[in-house]
């Protein structure tokens, strides 16, 4: 899962980047309206954090030009100014969520991760393969006899990505895409490695290979 | 402006003062109606009768037979009998009479030694008699000569024309009162329509008042605009303000806390746990306090109409609680409020989002207008909100504390207990009352908040 943080203030960006990617997201940060809004223009982010007091562009700006191009990733909106009169603002506007500073970062993480779940085409608040359950808060994969086996932080990734949109045919790229942030060194023949890795763990019949297509992940028993 | 005047209306005191005026203007003219014309006809027939008497004079003077040249001077109405024109002349010891006069005598005052004496007497046949009576110097004790007019028929026709005088000025005065009074609403209706204009001024029904207005009345009603301007530029500025201290110190605060769970990560809990309760207690005032000076109350301009802006309310609340099921149910029977928009989303959002919080499925929100009286004694007519919920409710020993600042309900949950103390803050401020009990019709919480349409008055 992809996050975009767009937020002026270089501290609370940095921290709040640090500490998402230990939650296992890919993380991008934007510092100000217009590297923002074009970021969450031209990148597949599965959700969005969104300062208003942004300089450039107005955060709500921002978000109204998103949804006026039809881009619907889920938006929290994270600011300063949470009257409720900007919060009915703000909510109109197509945020999805709203949460006024300061905060508890567990709280923002439990709500970006209700977003993501309403936002994912596999909604149940527990994710499960197998008899194999996803603890996404300690980024392990939980046995039904409570044997744990731990997860490198992009086969997480991969793998609640996978879990989010069973079913679904997806592209090396598009994987790469949500799994990794901007910055990072994206190959997608690693994507590979890492299926491999997966399949190995849950049984090869989980992730099926279309070939010259991509994968299509299986979560029935 | 004597201060000792009290309370008094431009209109009954300027009819009041015109209705004097006019009443006493009209007893004037009565008063000259009924002299003037009496005075007028007894000067004419004076004249009359001192010419006649000059030329009696001059005849009888030289006249070998004064009788004979008196009748003949005389015309013809002397001769008639009891025609109502007379005289009389004495002219050493000897007296001449009209033959008009036939057996009567004119009954003379006091003869004057020299000079005119004017008069009215009675005369014969019930005839009212103008009597002119000169003494003339001549040979002798000289010669005096009296002549006498009926005044009864023109008595009668001054009477009868002061009556009909009368009658028509009292009929002019009745129309004149009437007119006045009628004149002066008209006139003044432009105060009318300026006055309402200003109340719906301030029950926020308007940003400004719009109305043609006379040149009198304009620069009144443009110092109101400019007021209500002024106001609402002030209060978006203090908001402004607030807005960006708010952001300001809250961003700072943000970072602080992520430093605290640094070091709690770090294995340094004690410390973060201080910082941590010091950062809430500033989070906590700031948010307060802040929130606090945003309020606007009731003024000018202010306007909150219940049914759009609680819909749109709940649909953001609707995505705020996305994925829960809760059904709202509203009850608006109130279509403008004289309160500040922002003022009552804040209360509302706050009374709501607590209700979503808790509620299993249903959250019921009431608008209703209740009369003087009604309810626990409030003094005017007020409005009452009311939100319900179908959640666990509160426990009765903690009722009384509920909006009480720093108060939480759950400590699992989250929110910060502030909203709650919010809504009170702007209960406050609007000078209502807001009471929290079990919600009969729900079974979870109920939250009641009784506001009085009217503005207490303020202490001068």
């Amino acid at each position: 899962m992809r996050l975009l943080i767009v937020e002026d203030d270089a501290a609370l960006g940095e921290r709040l980047r640090a500490r998402l990617r230990q939650e296992g997201y890919a993380v991008d940060l934007a510092a100000d309206g217009v590297d923002g809004a074009h970021l969450g223009a031209t990148e597949p982010y599965d959700a969005v954090i969104l300062d208003l007091g942004l300089p450039g562009k107005p955060g709500l700006a921002v978000l109204r030009e998103w949804r006026a191009a039809g881009n619907m990733v889920p938006v929290l909106i994270l600011t300063a100014r949470d009257g409720w009169s900007e919060r009915v603002d703000g909510l109109q506007a197509g945020a999805d969520d709203y949460l006024g500073k300061p905060f508890h970062v567990e709280e923002l993480a439990a709500r970006i991760q209700a977003l993501l779940r309403r936002a994912a085409p596999a909604q149940a608040p527990q994710l499960r393969v197998g008899h194999w359950r996803l603890d996404e808060t300690r980024q392990c994969l939980v046995g039904d006899d409570g044997r744990e086996q731990s997860l490198t932080g992009t086969e997480f990734r991969l793998l609640r990505y996978f879990m989010r949109h069973p079913g679904e045919l997806l592209s090396k790229t598009r994987l790469s895409e949500h799994v990794y942030d901007y910055d990072a060194e994206r190959d997608s023949n690693v994507i590979e490695v890492y299926v491999r890795r997966l399949r190995s763990l849950l049984g090869s019949e989980r992730i099926e290979t279309r070939r010259g297509q991509g994968y299509v992940f299986r979560a029935g028993r | 402006m004597t201060k000792s005047l009290g309370p008094y209306s431009l209109r009954n005191r300027l009819s009041l003062v015109l209705s004097l005026v006019l009443l006493a203007a009209s007893a004037l003219l009565a008063f000259g109606l009924q002299d003037f014309p009496r005075r007028l006809v007894e000067d004419y027939v004076l004249s009359r009768l001192q010419h006649d008497a000059d030329l009696l004079y001059v005849r009888v003077l030289d006249a070998a037979d004064a009788d004979a040249a008196a009748q003949a001077a005389a015309g013809t109405v002397y001769q008639l009998p009891l025609s109502g024109h007379y005289f009389a002349i004495r002219q050493g010891g000897r007296t001449i009479r009209s033959r008009s006069l036939w057996d009567e005598e004119i009954e003379l005052a006091a003869l004057p030694e020299r000079g005119e004496t004017v008069g009215r007497q009675p005369g014969p046949a019930g005839q009212t008699l103008l009597v002119f009576t000169k003494h003339f110097p001549a040979a002798g004790d000289g010669i005096v000569i009296t002549v006498a007019e009926d005044l009864v028929r023109l008595d009668t026709a001054v009477a009868a024309f002061g009556e009909r005088m009368l009658i028509g000025l009292a009929l002019a005065l009745v129309v004149l009162l009437v007119v006045q009074r009628r004149l002066l609403v008209r006139g003044l209706a432009p105060l009318d329509e300026a006055v309402d204009a200003c109340r719906r001024l301030e029950r926020g029904e308007t940003s400004a008042v719009e109305i043609p207005a006379p040149t009198e009345v304009r620069p009144i009603l443009d110092a109101v605009n400019r007021l209500a301007r002024h106001q609402a530029r002030r209060l978006g500025r203090v908001r402004h303000t607030v807005g960006n201290v708010s952001h300001a110190l809250k961003t700072p605060l943000a970072v602080l806390a992520q430093c605290a769970d640094e070091l709690a990560a770090g294995g340094a809990c004690a410390q973060a746990d201080a910082i941590r309760a010091q950062l809430e207690l500033m989070r906590a005032t700031i948010e307060r306090e802040l929130r606090r000076a945003r309020l606007a109350g009731r003024g000018p301009g202010a306007g909150f109409d219940p049914r759009p802006e609680l819909e749109t309310l709940v649909t953001a609340l609707k995505r705020l609680h996305a994925g829960r099921e809760i059904a709202f149910e509203l009850d608006i029977s109130r279509t403008h409020l004289a309160f500040d928009r922002e003022d009552m989303l804040e209360l509302f959002g706050n009374l709501l989002d607590n209700a979503c919080k808790w509620a299993r499925s249903r959250v019921r929100i009431g608008v209703t207008i209740r009369p003087a009286g009604d309810g626990r004694g409030e003094p005017g007519e007020h409005v009452e909100f009311r939100v319900d919920d179908d959640g666990p409710g509160v426990p009765a020993g903690m009722l009384e504390r509920l909006g009480t600042a720093g108060l939480r309900g759950d400590q699992q949950r989250p929110g910060h207990g502030l909203g709650l103390a919010i809504v009170g803050d702007i209960v406050a401020q609007y000078g209502g009352t807001i009471r929290y009990a079990r919600s009969a019709a729900l079974g979870g919480l109920s939250a009641v908040v009784r506001v009085p349409l009217q503005a207490p008055p303020t202490p001068a």
